[in-house]
């Protein structure tokens, strides 16, 4: 079958019939839109649907952009009216600054309150610069205070080198144990006050009076002025203390051997923070601060 | 000015009678085409109806830039595809619209061989995707050029013969009937 004979066969297919009364029906359906389309009567039957869609489709993008302009010039008054409401604010503000003294006087309170605290600062600056240049003078007046208690210990030590006393070296001698000795026990005392104290070392000496049980330990013997054989606690006076203390408020679980506890100021014995006292010739070492604590450095 | 326009122009102006005699030049037409589109006269009936409403409702909109048979057949194309998407059918159409079609050709055997090839046909346009069966019912069945079928289903005149050339080598491929001599 060819091409051409299909096409023709579908050119005459054929038309089905048109149901009766159809015609007549469509005829009555007819709703025009003119003037002279249908009787005033007849007309108020016809649907305003579509003649509102078709208005509404052709006019939908002008009333688009006028709703659009609108809601602009809209937006607009409002942000000048705020804008014109937030500069009357300003200007009633700004007028009733001027006016109002009670409020300037205050500012002038508050300018001068300012400069006091600013001088003040200024004063307690320079007091700071006066107690850093002192600080700095306690390091050079220690190691004065050092050197002259060895040119002691070294005059006492010819004393007793030329003394036609043939008792006086070994006395010596003997109150030089006597001392290490009671160092030990203040060592001890120390350690053990800080062993029930969370491991820290007490304040002073009068902290350990329940771990001493007599003030003579805190006199060396050499220090014939201070020690008497009646020396009690209710006697005692602080300032009979022949030995320094270096150890106040340090942690005790670090500090070992090369840490200084206290020092005799006759002997120069050093104790240390693990409980050992070593004799220390004059001039042959010297104690420096370091991290919080005391060290012993030979020269 | 052909007779058409002269007629939509006293139409628009509210003339009821050439109204009347647009509907009797258009309407057969155009129930024939939803009736092969259809499943039934009701529904084919009832769509001519919604057709002639709408064109009537947007008679004013027709400015005459295609010919008012085109325009018509838009409108009728248009209620037809919205009544199938609202009734959510299937793309098949009824293939049994030509069955009671009265039989106006000449010799008994002429005629019983021309009408199975016929019917045989048909069924094949039905059996086509429905851009091809668009083309076909538009070009073939209502006898429209190639240009009012692009302007009614709003596709290009290339696109319209692309497809009807698919829609003949579809239906050339399956009439193989070798008693049928036409």
């Amino acid at each position: 079958m060819t091409e051409s004979q299909i096409e023709t066969l579908l050119r005459r297919a054929p038309r089905n019939t048109v149901p009766a009364g159809l015609r007549a029906q469509l005829e009555a359906d007819i709703r025009l839109p003119g003037a002279n389309a249908v009787p005033d009567e007849a007309r108020g039957s016809v649907p305003a649907e579509p003649w509102f869609n078709a208005w509404l489709k052709r006019w939908i993008p002008a009333l688009s952009f006028g709703v659009f302009v609108l809601g602009c010039l809209v937006v607009l008054a409002m942000q000048s009216s705020e804008l014109s409401g937030l500069r009357r604010e300003a200007e009633t503000l700004r007028q009733s600054a001027s006016a109002d003294p009670a409020e300037g006087v205050a500012t002038a309170d508050v300018m001068e309150s300012l400069r006091k605290d600013q001088q003040e600062i200024e004063k307690l600056r320079a007091e700071i610069a006066a107690l850093r240049a002192a600080l700095g003078q306690a390091g050079e007046l220690q190691a004065e205070n050092d050197s002259l208690r060895d040119q002691v210990r070294i005059q006492r030590a010819t004393v007793l080198a030329n003394s036609d006393d043939p008792f006086a070296a070994p006395s010596e001698k003997a109150d030089s144990h006597q001392c290490i000795s009671h160092m030990k026990q203040l060592g001890l005392a120390l350690r053990m006050w800080a062993n029930d104290n969370r491991d820290i070392y007490p304040p002073d000496f009068l902290s350990i009076t329940q771990e001493l049980g007599t003030p003579k330990v805190l006199v060396c013997p050499a220090d014939k002025a201070n020690m008497s054989p009646e020396l009690s606690w209710e006697s005692f006076n602080p300032s009979r203390v022949s030995y320094e203390y270096f150890g106040a408020g340090q942690k005790e679980a670090f500090r070992g051997h090369e840490w200084v506890l206290t020092r005799c100021r006759i002997h120069g014995h050093i104790g240390h923070c693990d409980g050992s006292v070593q004799q220390v010739a004059p001039g042959r070492a010297r104690i420096v601060s370091e991290n919080g604590g005391y060290k012993l450095v030979w020269q | 000015m052909d007779r058409d326009e002269q007629l939509c122009r006293a139409a628009q102006a509210g003339g009821m009678q050439a109204a009347s005699e647009l509907l009797g030049m258009y309407y057969e037409r155009v129930f024939a085409y939803l009736r092969r589109r259809c499943t039934n006269d009701e529904d084919a009936a009832d769509l001519t109806q919604k057709a002639f409403s709408r064109v009537w409702a947007s008679l004013q909109s027709y400015r005459g830039q295609s010919s008012f048979s085109t325009w018509v057949h838009a409108i009728a194309h248009h209620v037809y595809v919205d009544w199938r998407r609202l009734k959510q059918l299937p793309s098949t159409e009824g293939e049994d619209w030509w069955k009671d079609q009265p039989d106006h050709t000449p010799g008994p055997f002429e005629s019983v061989a021309q009408r199975e090839t016929a019917e045989q046909l048909y069924a094949l346009v039905a059996k086509l995707d429905e851009d091809a069966r668009d083309v076909v019912h538009l070009h073939y069945y209502q006898g429209l050029t190639l240009e009012q079928t692009a302007e009614v289903l709003s596709v290009a005149v290339s696109t319209v013969k692309y497809r009807l050339r698919r829609a003949l080598d579809f239906l050339k491929r399956h009439v193989l009937n070798p008693k049928v001599n036409l």
